[in-house]
């Protein structure tokens, strides 16, 4: 897909996605069923891969949606993409749920942050330029050592804080705060011509 | 010199940041040299969360089942009258609430003296159209005014109100 056409979609949706969170705000329940139907896949995507659990994952899913529903009128589109901010609220609600079962059943020692970066796609996907994003993304954490991989999925996608994740590995705090910082730091150079729209 | 790095701390809070995983005590404190340090901060805290953002979607998107959206558009359309429902509470607490203020008694007062004077305009009116009667002046030669024929041919008497409030029927005997 050629670079302008990648970021003309990308801009386009990102304008019906702020439409729709703005008529949500204004009580338009249409609008909240749109914004489900184009960005549903993703965010139970996310939730499943976080909890390994189709029907907690609906829960969490649903909640995300009522949240939105709820907290339309917060979005700020001068603080990131609508997209984004799905994803973050999503994020957010899985870790919730995640560590409130960790804390029941014991969950954390068992945590397996490989299968997050796992290439598994479920759904046959007609969007062109997320497969190529997720191309890209995963040619750039191919880039970072296994263990910096595990640190940062650690923190980002179950929320541990480094001294969790130390606990957890075995390891001393230190370690693990150089594994994410200089993970972090990698990853960011190889995303950064794919964030400056230098490559579709 | 422009600065081109960031102090390796400040960048480490910066990746925390971004992860969502800064500690809650650090926070306030990084969010204020957000607020005010260098442009460099805030485009490093930027480019991590871009950074971060993009780790999402390595995450192959999964079609959750029918029944979940039914079950939001069932949810949201339950939520959105309840919310109506505590509109309309509100505001009828709110016009019922509002606290009574007694007039002072010169209102009333000048109520009573306006009334007054309109029923005595109008006893004038009467006495005036019995006068031209008396002299035969043909009604539309001296009154083509047809809303002053209405006023001259309406006898119902005038009602009042006395201090207490009660209504009274006033009476100017013109027939």
């Amino acid at each position: 897909m050629p670079v302008m056409t990648a970021q003309l979609t990308k801009l386009a949706q990102d304008q019906e996605w702020t439409q729709l969170i703005a008529l949500t705000a204004q009580g338009d329940q249409a609008a909240l069923a749109t914004l489900y139907d184009r960005t549903s896949a993703q965010v139970f995507g996310l939730v499943v891969k976080i909890l390994t659990n189709r029907e907690a994952a609906e829960e969490v899913t649903l909640d995300v949606y009522t949240q939105v529903w709820r907290q339309a009128h917060t979005y700020d589109r001068t603080r990131g993409a609508p997209g984004a901010w799905l994803m973050m609220l999503a994020r957010t609600r899985a870790i919730d749920r995640f560590r409130a079962g960790a804390a029941e059943h014991g969950r954390m020692e068992s945590l397996d942050a490989a299968h997050l970066f796992a290439s598994d796609d479920e759904t046959p996907e007609q969007d062109v330029e997320g497969q190529e994003r997720r191309r890209y993304v995963r040619q750039a954490l191919a880039k970072l050592a296994e263990e910096q991989r595990q640190a940062i999925a650690l923190a980002y996608f179950y929320g541990l804080s480094q001294s969790e994740i130390a606990e957890k590995l075995q390891l001393p705090l230190g370690t693990v705060k150089t594994r994410i910082r200089l993970g972090m730091m990698k990853l960011r150079e190889a995303l950064a011509p794919y964030e400056a729209g230098l490559v579709p | 010199m422009k600065e081109t790095k960031l102090p390796e701390e400040l960048e480490e809070q910066a990746i925390l940041d971004a992860l969502g995983i800064l500690d809650p005590e650090d926070r306030p404190a990084f969010m204020v040299r957000l607020q005010g340090e260098s442009d460099l901060l805030r485009q490093v805290v930027k480019s991590y969360h871009a950074t971060t953002g993009a780790l999402t979607s390595v995450v192959a998107p999964v079609t959750p089942p029918v029944t979940l959206r039914e079950r939001l558009v069932n949810q949201v359309a339950l939520e959105a009258a309840r919310e109506a429902e505590r509109f309309e509470l509100a505001a009828d607490t709110l016009a019922l609430g509002s606290v009574p203020v007694t007039p002072r008694d010169s209102l009333r007062e000048r109520l009573l003296s306006r009334i007054e004077g309109e029923s005595n305009a109008r006893f004038d009116l009467r006495a005036t159209a019995n006068i031209r009667g008396e002299t035969s002046v043909p009604v539309g030669e001296g009154m083509a005014d047809e809303r002053e024929k209405r006023l001259l041919q309406d006898d119902s008497p005038a009602i009042g109100y006395d201090r207490a409030g009660q209504p009274f029927r006033t009476s100017y005997g013109l027939s």
